[in-house]
Formats: C-alpha cells, structure tokens, sequence
C-alpha cells in the first residue's frame, strides 16, 4: 500500500509533465521554494504544479467522480455545454448522484457566453434546484474546436460569481492538429496557475496517448479540502502501481514525448482530412475542427423529416445499409436533429475511406430517390460496390 | 478526522530502523507480508514480459503489450484474466471437477475495496444495515459507510456461545465464543431493524481477520442458511483464502477452510445454466493483496450469481477497471506453470504459506514461554493475543457491567505502553469493536527476519518487566 493519490515519484513526474505541456512554464523561470519577485516588486506566480496537487485515479471518468462526489450534494446541478460528452450523465450521477443540465449556445463553437450560462442558472434556481458545478471541456467533444482564452475566462469568472465550482476536461488538450496552432491555452495557463479553490483540471492517458486501457486519469487541483478527500476516497479508484510506474516513465520522456505527439497529430490531420473532403463533395456542412479525435456534421439535409424521430430513422439507415455508425447528436444533449459525430481515427485510413464513400453513395442515392424510394433502390450489393 | 484513534497514536511515535532508530516502535499493526519480496519481484518482472501464449521459447518479447489493451477494455475485465482468475479460484476455494465459476458472474476492480463498494452499491440503500461478526477489520466502516452509506450493526457472539467472560479471571476466550451463530444473527438483526437500519447484508471475513482463524464448516452453512432464510446477502470476504497456512485439523482431520461458495453451491433452485446455483445471496470478495502481497496492484474480484444486478455491478465497475497492462500480468501470474503443475498454486503459494507457518511456529512458541493465551492461527498473516492480563485495573470494577467507554480506555493505556514504553505496535482489538479489552492482533509477517526477532524479544522483556515489575 502507498499514497493512495499516487506513488510521490509518479505525481512528481506528472506535475513536471502538466508544468511542461499545460502551465508550459519555461525552466529556470520559476524559484522553487517561492514565487520570484519581479524587479517592479510585483510576486511572480510559481508557475509549476506541485506533486501533493496531483491525484492519479483509473480514468478520467473516475476523476470526473471523484470531483461530482468532493464538490457537490446529491442533486445539486452540473451545467455542462451542449452537445457533450454523452457519459458525463453516468459519470456525474451513477455515485456522486448529482443532476446534468446542458446549456444551449447560440453558437456552440465559439463556446458558452456568461448570458447562456446566467439564463439557465436563473431558470434552475428559480425551480429551487441548487447548481453547483460548471464542467467544460476544452478542446471540446463532440465539436473538435478550441476555445478561446476569453471564454475559459468569462466562464470561470462567472463561475466564481455565483459561488460555483469550474471543472475543465482537458483530455484532447495534446491533440491540436496543427503544430502552428496556438489558440489552445490551458485554463492552468491562461489563469497564470493561480486555479484557487474552485477550478480544477481533468486530463487522462486515454486520448492523447490513445490509451484508454491503461485507465490513467490525472486531476490537477489546489483545493486542500479536495486534495485530501481525495487522498481517503481514491482507496476505490486507485491506479496499480505498475501502471504508475510506466506513467512516470513515459511522460518523463521528453523527446519521446513531444515526437509522438507530433506524429499522432499529423496522422489524426491526415484522417480528418479524408473525412473533410468527402463531407464537402457531399455537401454535407460540418464544424471545423482543430483539435481531438472526431468531427461534427451536420446531415440534417438528408434528414426524412426535421425530427429526431428522422434522426433515428436516418441513423438506421446508415446503419443497415453503409454499414457505419455515427455518434448522434441527440445522445449528447444536441437540441437541432441531425448533427453527427464521427469519431475518424477509430479505423484506418483505409477503413476511413470505405466509411465515407459509402456515406457518399447512400447520401446520392437519398438525394436522387428521396426517401419513399430509397429502399428499393438500394441495390443489395451496394456493400460491396463501396468496398471496392 | 477520519482516521482511528490507534492510527494517529501510531502516527505519533518513531518507528523502528536498524541504524537511525533501533529504539523506535516494531510496525507490526498492519496486515502485509513483507517476506515474500525475493520471490515475488522477479516473478512479476518475467510475468510482465513474458510471451503471451508461451509458444514464442527462443525469441523473448521485450514487452508485455498487445495491440488490444491499450485500447477500452471490457467493463468487468479482460475476458482473459477472468478466466484465469476463475481456474486460480477454482483451486484455492477448491471447487470440485465438475463445478466452475461463471465468468460473466465475476467482476475485476481496483482493488477489494472498490470491488466490495460497488456490490453495496447495487445490493443496498444508503441508511440500510450491514451485520458484521466482532471483532472485524476496522477499516469495513470507512469502506462500507464513506460513499454507500451503510451502518455497521456489530454482530456480539459471546453472550450466545454459552458464557461470560470478563476481562480478568485469567481464563480466556475460546474461539468458538467468536463463533457467529442464528441467535447472535437475528438479535443484530432485530437491533438493525430496531433503530430503523434495514439489515441487507452480513459480511464475513473467512478466513477471519483478525482472529487468524477459519469458520468452521457448520458456522458457515448456519450463516449461508440463515442469511438465504432471512433475505439477507451473504458476502463472504476470503481475501486470506490463499494463506491458509494451516490446511487440516489436527484432531478431525477436515480441511480447516471450506470456502462459501463450496457450502452454498446447489443450495438454490436457479435456472442459470452456468455457476455453482448459488442464488441470489451469497457472494464472495477477494483480492491479491494478502495472499500474493500484491496490495499495490490493486486487483479485486467479486464473484456473484445474482442476475439482478448482474448488469449494473458490472457497470459500475467502469469507475474502478484495473489497468489493462496489469490485467495482463496478473493473467500471466495465474496461468504460469511450473515443474509441480501452476506457478501461482503449485510454488508460490505453497513456498508463501511454509514462510507463513513458520514465522506463526515462532510466534506461538513465544506465547507459550511467556504464557499469553492466544488463538491458535491457521490463516491469515496474525496471531489474535489474549493480554488482558496486563489491562490496567477498571475504574467501575470491570466485569460484565463494565462500560463500553471503560473498556476503550483501559485498552488505550496498555496499547500506548505496548507502543512507547517497548516498542512493540499490535493492533488494539476495541480498534476493532472486540467485545472485550486487552486483545490484540500481531501481525507476523509485517517484519523483516530480524525485526521480528526483535519483536518477539520485546515481547518477553514486556511479560517480564509487568509480572516483576
């Protein structure tokens, strides 16, 4: 038996890996014992995360739970912007108890405004509901964009407005696509690692690494209280030491570390693109996306009816007669028929062309036939046809 | 806080180094082998690299990593693993030729702890009531009572075993006063249900921690018929079942451990095709962390026949899979052969339990020269000890009427000298809500060789310096 937050060496390891690739402080920049004192008097912040603010648990989904159950009452609330993360339901509610509500945007790429986030609060809490959480996601799923430093900013103030607690999943945060790119800034960054009590970070091996088996999740939080909640509760949620172990190693390998990331973002670029390209000989509208392993579409055009009743049966039809599945949007709380979530780097390339060619097919076969024809002019070899 | 009382005495104190602190407290509270390492450490070093199907003999595979576990795994554990965990099972618990488990029955968590947590979570409501036999492993109140919000209603044994005993009178207490039976059974029952507890559940450990020990046969199937009578769900933890070290009775020539689910097997009219015919209340935890000293692992079983919660137990596991790659390595533990048959059942566990016995044969031989009363262990890693001999007098009189407050406080007094006056930490038994003061639980493995040796010198230097003193 040992720490039950994570053997100290691994949580060293992790909090230089968080300093590294999230507050990105520069070494040599900051005092180890106290923050350094600017030549204008002014205290610089310590911009590293320390080893007791980093607790290791089986999955992101298992810090999700271990946060629903340290911050809030059964009941209380969790806003969570909409489309989401379909398990953040089960995550939140299975032991923790607590409720989700999702906050539609006017434009859910650009991220939740503090007037959408203040007009669903006002609605909850004049219902006599207490809301108590905000968890963002940020690169967000299922839309794959990033967003902006002002947003994560306005968010947490509000937050702090209203007394609430901010949760930030940042498990895409390594898989921006583009090396170019520098939108995406870490809420530990864009607060200048001053998180306080209130905002707390979620990362996890699972998606960057693309290792969801190893259930590796990672919190990083200053919350004392939580820290050592955190410390009693994780007897449920520990990870083996082993797997501690590899963890330290790997995300200690610098090298190793920033090559396989670049790698895996140009692979995941490569894929999108093929994805991309078919969407648009389709005519199918999608979100741009930036960041993470999915893409958002928008096949309310191809829709039977403007329903989701037509999103199921449109679903189905892929399903039975391309043979693809498609996250839809209404099991993350979408509130507009229609929208899709294609997770690209599930299969191959090769698998990924298939997949779109036949989406291709079938969408030119609805368009042509309409929907009261398409069954039979689905020819039964339409499968194979796509295949080759 | 959160932590008993004895914790943070012990917190408190220097604790024994050979160089730095040869003065401090012996650690010998805490249930953990620690003299299995030279064993242990190149096994899990050759587990964790070697070849997955043993078909690959000249060409050794750097690593243990196939292409499947990095990625989402099966809820409940790799199907891989619950197989071998169910052959491994299948030996220690001794299941006939006949009988197997059924895998989609058993669910691989992070640990005995969650494993057990979530089975609470599916069989109970928050407020319901678990009935535990006394004196139990202290820490089932955090387990059961932190998230699932179970109250523990002690199951008291003595008073429904024939006899009285106090505190003094230099006798001591049998181990069949320990025994829990359908008297001592229904009045926690009826206690539960008194203060407005719904009974739910009634936990054994078995073999027993801390009393060293295995319910006997007939203790078992009253507790299994009770439990199935009263609609109550038997959990039995065996997490020690491994380190039975101490395989038949000397006198009945009967295996001295016969697990739950042995007993309980055809006892139910079920229709599932698979399993023992368990029915839908009993149930065991185990995990690795005794018998393999392997608690950092963090591998938990939990086996049930129970198709209600089937799905939702299995489910819930989701907060709590162990590591893809440590499933592996552990599947490769179980299935590893060895010259006698299987490295884990055939080597280790038999090489474990001769380290286990012998260190017990020490023990023991030390409580007879110093004429403390004991239990005489066959399981598990500790040696229940009777010194209520050295309890300080009781302000009330002692004896039966003696107040539970009472009783704490004389245990704390010895326990406290026990710790700094003579360097020696047992676990105190009212940590443990023992009916009675003055026992205490050694754990015997929880020493390297020469700490032990120590140990049982302080031991004696203790007896002496109160009998003289």
């Amino acid at each position: 038996y040992n720490d039950l937050r994570g053997v100290e060496y691994v949580r060293e390891a992790v909090a230089r890996f968080i300093s590294r690739k999230f507050i990105q402080s520069i070494p040599g920049e900051v005092d180890e014992a106290k923050g350094k004192v600017g030549g204008n008097g002014e205290e610089k912040t310590m911009l590293v995360a320390k080893a007791e603010q980093i607790i290791l648990s089986c999955g992101a989904a298992s810090v999700i739970n271990m946060l629903s159950y340290t911050l809030a009452e059964e009941n209380d609330v969790v806003l969570i912007p909409a489309p989401y993360y379909a398990a953040f339901d089960f995550d939140t509610s299975m032991i923790a108890k607590l409720s989700t509500y999702p906050v539609h945007m006017n434009d859910p790429t650009v991220g939740p405004q503090p007037s959408e986030l203040e007009a669903v609060y006002q609605k909850l809490t004049s219902q006599g509901r207490r809301v108590r959480i905000l968890l963002l996601t940020n690169p967000n799923n299922p839309l794959g964009t990033i967003y902006p430093d002002s947003v994560i900013r306005n968010c947490v103030n509000w937050s702090r407005s209203k007394g609430m607690q901010t949760i930030v999943d940042e498990i895409y945060a390594l898989s921006v696509h583009d090396k170019n790119n520098n939108k995406f800034h870490s809420v530990s960054k864009i607060l200048n690692n001053k998180l306080g009590n209130d905002v707390h970070l979620v990362w996890a091996l699972s998606k960057d690494f693309g290792s969801s088996g190893f259930r590796v999740g990672v919190l990083y939080t200053q919350n004392e209280t939580v820290i050592s909640a955190a410390g009693n509760i994780n007897l449920f949620s520990g990870v083996s030491h082993p797997m501690q172990a590899i963890t330290a190693e790997l995300l200690s390998d610098d090298d190793f570390v920033d090559s396989f990331l670049d790698e895996s973002n140009a692979l995941l670029k490569a894929s999108l693109k093929i994805v991309t390209d078919n969407l648009e000989k389709m005519g199918i509208p999608f979100v741009k996306a930036e960041a993470g392993i999915f893409i958002y579409c928008d096949f309310s055009s191809l829709l039977p009816e403007d329903s989701f009743e037509g999103e199921e049966k449109f679903s189905n039809i892929i399903f039975q007669y391309a043979r693809v599945v498609m996250t839809p949007g209404s099991s993350q709380k979408e509130n507009r028929p229609g929208f899709f979530r294609i997770c690209y780097a599930f299969v191959t390339p090769e698998v990924l062309k298939v997949a779109m060619s036949r989406l291709q097919i079938l969408a030119k076969l609805l368009k042509e036939h309409g929907w009261e024809n398409v069954k039979s002019n689905i020819d039964k070899d339409m499968i194979l046809k796509c295949s080759k | 806080s959160l932590l008993p009382v004895y914790l943070t005495d012990a917190r408190a104190v220097t604790k024994y180094d050979p160089v730095n602190a040869p003065d401090g407290a012996l650690q010998l509270s805490v249930a953990e082998n620690q003299m299995l390492e030279d064993v242990l450490v190149p096994a899990l070093r050759k587990f964790s690299t070697s070849d997955n199907n043993n078909n690959n003999n000249n060409n050794k595979i750097e690593g243990l990593f196939e292409a499947d576990q990095i990625y989402y795994q099966q809820t409940h554990g790799r199907e891989g693993l619950r197989q071998a965990m169910a052959g491994y099972l299948g030996r220690i618990l001794k299941l006939s030729p006949d009988q197997s488990l059924d895998l989609e029955g058993m669910v691989l968590g992070a640990g005995c702890n969650a494993v057990l947590e979530n089975l609470c979570f599916c069989l109970t409501e928050p407020g319901n009531a678990v009935l535990l036999p006394t004196p139990y492993y202290a820490a089932f109140e955090f387990d059961l009572g932190a998230r699932a919000g179970l109250n523990i209603v002690a199951v008291n044994t003595m008073e429904f075993n024939g006899t009285n005993f106090t505190a003094d009178g230099g006798r001591t207490v049998p181990q069949s006063c320990y025994y829990p039976n359908a008297a001592a059974l229904n009045a926690a029952y009826d206690k539960a249900k008194a203060a407005g507890s719904e009974p739910k559940i009634l936990l054994l450990s078995h073999p027993n921690n801390p009393l060293g020990i295995c319910y006997p046969t007939s203790v078992v199937e009253e507790c299994i018929n009770w439990a199935r009578e009263k609609k109550v769900h038997l959990i039995s933890d065996e997490i020690y079942a491994g380190s039975v070290y101490r395989k038949t009775n000397p006198l009945t020539g009967e295996d001295t451990f016969r697990s739950a689910l042995t007993l309980a097997a055809n006892g139910s009219k079920t229709t599932s095709k698979a399993g023992l015919g368990l029915g839908p209340y009993v149930h065991i935890v185990y995990a690795l962390s005794k018998d393999f000293a392997l608690s950092g692992l963090r591998v938990g079983v939990a086996y049930s026949e129970n198709e209600a919660i089937r799905l939702p137990f299995q489910k819930l596991n989701d907060l709590c899979q162990i590591s893809s790659q440590t499933q592996q390595t552990v599947e490769q533990m179980l299935s590893a052969k060895c010259d006698s048959g299987l490295w884990s059942t055939d080597e280790f566990l038999p090489e474990n339990n001769d380290r286990i016995r012998q260190r017990s044969d020490r023990a023991l031989l030390c409580m007879d020269e110093c004429d403390i009363p004991y239990l005489f262990g066959d399981s598990g890693l500790f040696l229940w000890m009777d010194l209520t001999e050295f309890l300080p007098p009781s302000d009330d009189g002692g004896g039966i009427e003696e107040s539970e407050e009472s009783k704490d406080v004389r245990e704390r007094i010895l326990y406290l000298e026990l710790m700094k006056e003579f360097g020696l930490l047992f676990t105190p038994g009212r940590s443990m809500r023992n009916e009675l003061p003055g026992f205490f639980r050694f754990v015997f493995t929880a020493a390297s060789d020469e700490e032990f040796d120590l140990g049982l010198e302080r031991i004696k230097k203790y007896v002496k310096a109160k009998r003289t003193g």
